[in-house]
């Protein structure tokens, strides 16, 4: 199964501090495998659950991200994800 | 700026004997102090933020990281301190607080910009991933030992 997502990031911080610690806990709880990648910046899709990965997205506040994932759990991962997102990381 | 531009020679430590993250992120703050980069209030702030949300970072190599930083409001020019440490320190685990990584690198950012932090971190971020690059800085005898594996990478 496979699921893909784009959506604005509107934190002011960004794919940063502790939406970049949110945003990689969330994914890793899926057994999926998530890339995101910086659509503004149009960077390569990197590992989701790995922060040191999202860090160099440099994912600036209202930049554009692509959110894919695949296997068993990809749309409930993908859910979970903009659900986060646009929740502006439950601030 | 990239971080090779911004590691402050003065404020480079090698092999630095400290017995906790409070250690590390003092000597290198007063570091930064005594340059100008930052305010007084920088040591303090970072330290509170650390707890809150804290910087440690598992690598892919044989060493951790960590980067502690802190608000714009505490700097007053951007500039970056490194250490690497005699033996590890503990640091939380930025993704999982709740976990303790063992680092023996440090970074300490002090930017005057929020978007400068972002992009400081994302290049931070690079050279964390290239443990080789990582190697060389724990194999370093002297500050200009960081700067030379810095370069090397940028040749």
């Amino acid at each position: 199964m496979k699921s893909t997502l784009k959506i604005k990031v509107t934190h002011p911080a960004g794919l940063h501090a502790r939406p970049a610690s949110v945003f990689v806990q969330t994914a890793s709880k899926f057994s999926s495998d998530i890339m995101v990648k910086n659509l503004t910046d149009d960077s390569a899709a990197v590992n989701a659950k790995s922060i040191l990965s999202v860090l160099t997205l440099g994912v600036m506040q209202d930049h554009e991200v692509e959110i894919s994932a695949e296997g068993e759990d990809a749309k409930d991962a993908i859910s979970a994800l903009e659900a986060l997102i646009s929740s502006n990381f439950g601030e | 700026m990239s971080l090779r531009e911004l590691i402050v020679k003065s404020a480079i430590s090698i092999q630095l004997d400290a017995n906790d993250k409070a250690a590390v992120v003092k000597t290198l703050g007063n570091q930064l102090l005594e340059a100008g980069f930052v305010k007084e209030t920088f040591i303090e702030a970072a330290l509170t933020r650390e707890k809150s949300m804290p910087t440690g970072l598992p690598l892919n190599g044989s060493y951790n990281a960590a980067i502690p930083h802190t608000d714009v409001e505490h700097v007053n020019k951007s500039g970056v301190a490194v250490a690497t440490l005699k033996a590890p320190v503990t640091f939380q685990n930025m993704v999982n607080p709740d976990e303790i990584v063992d680092v023996r690198v440090v970074f300490l950012l002090a930017l005057d910009k929020p978007k400068a932090q972002i992009e400081m971190l994302q290049e931070i971020a690079g050279v964390l991933q290239n443990p080789a690059l990582i190697e060389k800085f724990m194999a370093a005898q002297v500050p200009q030992d960081i700067i030379k594996a810095l370069d090397s990478e940028n040749e």
